[in-house]
């Protein structure tokens, strides 16, 4: 089904919920992520997208975060309905 | 050991602790207070009932592990206390912003493994209440084991006297600690036992090895905190991760993984934190960021912004002058009946009076631009812009995070290059403290409102040329960033990722009473340098004494060194007497309007108010020719030194000046050279 | 006699300018950073 399929951060439709499945290794500083609570297992919702290569803005674990493509290219999450 | 007793305040950046601090302490701090972001310790007095203690406000941190330079202040300095239990505070007060409960107790638990006293303080309260939540504030005590939690709303003032309650309560108990929290299982702290064996001998209790162990081998950044053992750590972090791979553990980013398991757990089992709401409904912040961050709705905003504050500025600037003038004028009347004629009168009325005018003046202007500021920062829409600029700033080899420090910079270049210690890659830090001080300070907005109103009189042409200078100061700055990212050997950054705060309504009372006092403090800082100079100009333009009075200042001292140096910036234009306040400008940038006044002051031919004075004298040619030069010049010499400070090496702030320099005469001559041959003399 | 007020002003001044020139490049903030400071929010400090 087709909200079960693994996608990258960065393909995700702007309003959609995810669940983060894994951060990809090569992710660098990957504790700074992982400190603001982006960690697999953990929802988060897509609020906006600058352009196609520009920066995200998520809200996970209640606060809004952002964060440019470059990483959100290597945080694999899987869709919400 | 101090007497006095020391109270850490400590929490995630955005959770109110500056605000905590300011209600508790009020005036007694001891170090100045930077707008936007704490980029280093500040301390204040507390009193209570007659007691009186240390409360020590610390820069935000997300965890024990530094990211930043202004993290590493603080994570060393826990460190220490962990090292040398004399450094160990008293009490340590963690603030919470109780809408991110989890993220900040992330934070928050490890503190608790410090096993230092401490007291929760859950912020914002007021904001998760009225979204239809609660926290049972008890629970969470009873089921972490600090002193006490507490909930507030700092910027409401609300729930604080029951934080300074608990703080009494605390000094007045004898309080044993309580076991800390223990996340990890015995596998995992089996794989740490070298690790934890090495911080041991350092002098750490077992529970503070166990939490270092962890984070070290979870986080490589770990190694800034232990300069002296980089190399042991190493080898015995390596070992520990092999013996957790052995076991099917990955120890990247454990700590999280391990701490975040721990808190859902507990969130799960115990009813800590509940909603009420029947419908989930989007937050204020949610609401607004729908627009402000929208690519295009967003950036429109954002520059109608920009040109609103402009034009704001120039819209207030008739008005007030004017007025200045006018009490100026009857303040000289004053002086010149109460002074008997005769040197002093000159002195006061030519010299002081019109020097201090100068500067007085462009009190409302600055006044607004400070209000502007931070407002922009305390509502959280700074974060906003560093969203909307982040693309953009790397392609010039920058990011988001730089947006804040150079935005500081358009009221002073020293609180943003110290702001610029949040950007975690040394490469971009530099570049962004380089070329900060071609945002134009406070100190050069007199002189471009001068030489404006001096030759154009409508008000949108007056902004436009306005922006216009702020505009080349900012283009410059990111033409010499694309430069020296290219040239800079270092490696940039890919990686950005800062948080954004909630939308705050800023206390309209506070950024009043703190744009006023940032105001005032200019104005008394620049002030007493300006009267200095202002007698010294007064005394060298007045001898050697001469009787013919039209070329009276031609020939003092002051004439004698302005003609020596026309041959040189003649190419830009500028004559002796421009000349006389490019040199005053190396003392104090904020003294060039009002050396002019002075010059013309002691010209007893005419009455004129400095705006005719200079639009008989010279052109707009020549006026746009000077502010350029103001736009690049350094003239600053506490820049000069901050730059050294932050950098640790004279190289950076000597290249600064270098190229400043340079950029000022080449680009003043070429507009005055290029002008002159298109006819505009 | 007015001279004399005179020198004593101008000797001042030049020392005061020295000392201001000094003391920057010493502890830049000294100077500039007096304006950030918050004043005392006297309603609001907590009395106790």
């Amino acid at each position: 089904m087709n909200s079960n399929k693994n996608i990258t951060l960065s393909k995700l439709k702007i309003g959609s919920k995810a669940q983060i499945k894994s951060l990809d290794q090569k992710l660098q500083y990957k504790a700074r992520f992982t400190e603001m609570g982006i960690i697999p297992g953990k929802k988060i919702l897509l609020i906006q997208r600058y352009s196609k290569k520009g920066p995200l803005c998520i809200k996970v674990m209640g606060s809004f975060v952002m964060i440019r493509k470059q990483n959100a290219d290597k945080i694999i999450v899987s869709r919400m309905p | 050991m101090n007497s006095t007793p020391q109270i850490a305040l400590l929490g995630n950046p955005n959770s109110g602790k500056t605000a905590v601090f300011n209600q508790l302490t009020g005036m007694s701090q001891k170090v100045s207070n930077y707008p936007g972001v704490t980029v280093e310790k500040h301390i204040g007095k507390l009193s209570l009932s007659n007691k009186n203690y240390d409360l020590i406000d610390f820069p935000g941190i997300y965890g024990i592990i530094p990211n930043s330079l202004d993290e590493e202040i603080v994570c060393k300095e826990i460190y220490n206390w962990c090292a040398n239990k004399e450094t160990q505070p008293d009490l340590i007060v963690c603030i919470l912003d109780s809408n991110n409960i989890s993220r900040n107790l992330y934070l928050a638990t490890q503190i608790i493994d410090l096993e230092i006293p401490t007291i929760f303080a859950l912020n914002m309260i007021d904001l998760l209440e009225s979204s239809n939540k609660q926290i049972d504030a008890k629970l969470l005590r009873e089921k972490l084991g600090v002193f006490d939690v507490i909930t507030c709303c700092a910027l409401n003032n609300k729930g604080l006297i029951d934080l300074t309650q608990s703080i009494k309560k605390f000094f007045n108990t004898d309080y044993i600690k309580k076991k800390s929290l223990s996340v990890l299982d015995e596998l995992t702290k089996d794989c740490l036992v070298d690790l934890k064996d090495f911080f041991i001998k350092k002098g750490l209790t077992l529970s503070q090895s166990e939490l270092y162990s962890i984070n070290t081998v979870s986080n490589s950044k770990s190694l800034s905190l232990f300069k002296n053992d980089t190399e042991k750590i190493k080898q015995l972090t390596n070992k520990a991760e092999k013996k957790l791979s052995d076991n099917n553990i990955n120890s990247k980013s454990l700590n999280s993984i391990i701490r975040y398991d721990y808190l859902d757990k507990l969130f799960d089992k115990h009813n800590i934190l509940t909603d009420y709401r029947k419908i989930k409904v989007k937050s204020f912040t949610e609401k607004v960021d729908k627009y402000l961050i929208h690519p295009i709705i967003g950036t429109s905003v954002f520059l109608t912004l920009l040109f609103l504050v402009f034009w704001t500025l120039f819209k207030f600037a008739e008005y007030p002058m004017n007025l200045v003038e006018l009490l100026m004028g009857l303040i000289k009347d004053f002086s010149t009946q109460i002074i008997p004629n005769g040197i002093i009168q000159d002195l006061v009325v030519n010299g002081i009076l019109e020097g201090i005018g100068g500067i007085v003046i462009f009190i409302p202007q600055i006044l607004i631009l400070m209000f502007i500021l931070k407002f922009l920062e305390d509502s959280g829409y700074m974060a906003r812009a560093s969203f909307l600029m982040d693309r953009f700033m790397s392609k010039i080899g920058l990011h988001g995070g730089s947006v804040l420090p150079l935005m500081s910079g358009y009221a002073c270049a020293i609180p943003g290059i110290m702001a610029a210690r949040t950007i975690d890659n040394w490469k971009e830090r530099l570049i962004t403290i380089l070329i900060l001080p071609l945002t134009s300070c406070t100190a050069r907005l007199p002189v471009y409102v001068i030489m404006i109103t001096a030759f154009v009189d409508d008000t949108t042409t007056q902004t436009l040329l306005f922006m216009m200078m702020y505009l080349l100061g900012i283009i410059t700055a990111i033409i010499i960033a694309k430069i020296l990212s290219i040239f800079l050997k270092e490696k940039t950054n890919p990686s950005f990722i800062m948080e954004l705060p909630t939308y705050k309504k800023p206390i309209f009372k506070t950024l009043l009473i703190d744009s006023y006092s940032k105001t005032k403090a200019f104005v008394i800082d620049a002030g007493k340098i300006i009267f200095a100079i202002s007698i010294l100009l007064w005394v060298l333009a007045s001898f050697p004494e001469n009787e013919q009075n039209d070329v009276k200042i031609e020939n003092s001292y002051v004439g004698y060194i302005g003609k020596t140096i026309e041959p040189i910036i003649s190419p830009m234009g500028f004559d002796w007497k421009i000349g006389i306040g490019l040199i005053t400008s190396f003392a104090a940038r904020e003294t060039f309007v009002s050396t002019m006044s002075t010059i013309y002051g002691i010209d007893e031919k005419d009455n004129n108010n400095l705006k005719t004075n200079i639009s008989n004298d010279y052109n707009l040619l020549i006026a746009i020719s000077v502010m350029v030069f103001y736009v690049y010049a350094a003239q600053c010499m506490s820049t000069f030194a901050i730059i050294k400070r932050e950098t640790n090496t004279w190289k950076w702030p000597v290249f600064m000046i270098g190229y400043m320099t340079l950029l000022a005469y080449t680009a003043a001559t070429l507009v005055y050279q290029i002008g002159l041959i298109m006819g505009y003399a | 006699m007015d001279y004399i007020i005179l020198s004593i002003l101008f000797i001042f001044s030049v020392f005061y300018t020295i000392k201001y020139v000094l003391i920057t490049l010493i502890n830049p903030e000294s100077n500039k950073c007096n304006k950030c400071e918050i004043k005392k929010m006297s309603k609001n400090k907590i009395h106790n």
